[in-house]
C-alpha cells in the first residue's frame, strides 16, 4: 500500500505537474534501468530505453487512473521499450555486434563470460526479475508489484531462472568450487 | 517431499532471504539429508556471488537519476 504523500505525488504527475514527475523519475529511474538492463545487457542501450520510456510515460500519463498503479505502469513501459530494442537488435548477427570497450579483458573469468550467455538465454521476464533483485536488491513483494505479478509468483520465476543458469554454468561452477 | 520437488524455488528464496523461519528450518533439514540438493545449494551460492559481483560492477552511477 502506497503512503498518502507518495500517492499525492503520483496523482499530481498524472495531472501534469512536471515537478512531481521529475521527483518520480529520481526515485524510479534506477529500477527502470535495472529492468531495461536485464533485458538488453547493455548499459548504453538500457539508458536510452529508460529515457524513451520516460518521454512516452510523460506523454501518456493521463491513461493511468489509479496512482497506486503508476510505478508498475512505468516499469511496463520500460519493459516494452527494452523489448522493442532487443527485437530490433536480434536481426543483427552476434558476430557483427560492436564490442563494448572494456567489457572483455584477458582476465575475464570463464564463469563471467558464461554467466552473460546464460543470462541472455533466459526469458525476458526472468531477466528483468533477476536484474531488479541484483541491481536494486528489491524484496520479492516490491519486484512483484513493479512487474505486475501476482503475489507469490516471483519465487517460482527466480527459482526457474537460477536453476536454468546453474545447469548451463555447471562446468564453470565446478571449477570455482574446487 | 515438498521441498525436494520445489528445491529450485526454495534455494533462490533462501539466497535472497525470502524464506520464513519455518521454511528455512525445513530447507536446511532437507539439505542435510539430500546430497543432490546440497550440491545444487553450493552451486547456487557460488552463482549468487558471481551475479552480485557482475551487477555491482554494472550499476549506474549516482548521477543517472539526474540525466
Amino acid at each position: 500500500m502506497m503512503e498518502a504523500s507518495e500517492r499525492e505525488v503520483y496523482r499530481a504527475a498524472i495531472h501534469g505537474d512536471r515537478e512531481a514527475f521529475e521527483m518520480i523519475i529520481r526515485t524510479q529511474s534506477r529500477a527502470l534501468f535495472a529492468i531495461a538492463y536485464g533485458i538488453l545487457q547493455n548499459r548504453e542501450e538500457a539508458e536510452d530505453a529508460v529515457q524513451d520510456a520516460l518521454v512516452k510515460a510523460w506523454k501518456s500519463r493521463w491513461r493511468v487512473r489509479d496512482p497506486e498503479k503508476f510505478p508498475a505502469w512505468l516499469c511496463m513501459i520500460a519493459r516494452h521499450r527494452a523489448r522493442d530494442v532487443f527485437r530490433k537488435r536480434r536481426t543483427v548477427p552476434l558476430s557483427e555486434m560492436p564490442e563494448i570497450p572494456g567489457s572483455e579483458t584477458p582476465q575475464t573469468r570463464t564463469i563471467d563470460r558464461d554467466l552473460d550467455s546464460a543470462l541472455a538465454s533466459l526469458p525476458e521476464l526472468q531477466r528483468a526479475a533477476i536484474s531488479l533483485r541484483y541491481f536494486e536488491e528489491m524484496d520479492y513483494a516490491t519486484i512483484e508489484s513493479r512487474l505486475g505479478l501476482t503475489n507469490g509468483s516471483l519465487r517460482g520465476i527466480l527459482g526457474r531462472a537460477l536453476a536454468t543458469m546453474r545447469k548451463q554454468l555447471k562446468p564453470a561452477l565446478a571449477s570455482e568450487q574446487s | 517431499m515438498k521441498i525436494h520437488d520445489e528445491i529450485d524455488n526454495y534455494l533462490a528464496a533462501d539466497l535472497h532471504s525470502e524464506l520464513s523461519d519455518e521454511e528455512q528450518n525445513a530447507l536446511h533439514t532437507h539439505l542435510v539429508e539430500c546430497a543432490d540438493c546440497r550440491q545444487a545449494h553450493q552451486e547456487n551460492k557460488i552463482m549468487n556471488k558471481v551475479l552480485e559481483d557482475k551487477f555491482t560492477a554494472e550499476k549506474p552511477d549516482t548521477s543517472f537519476e539526474q540525466r
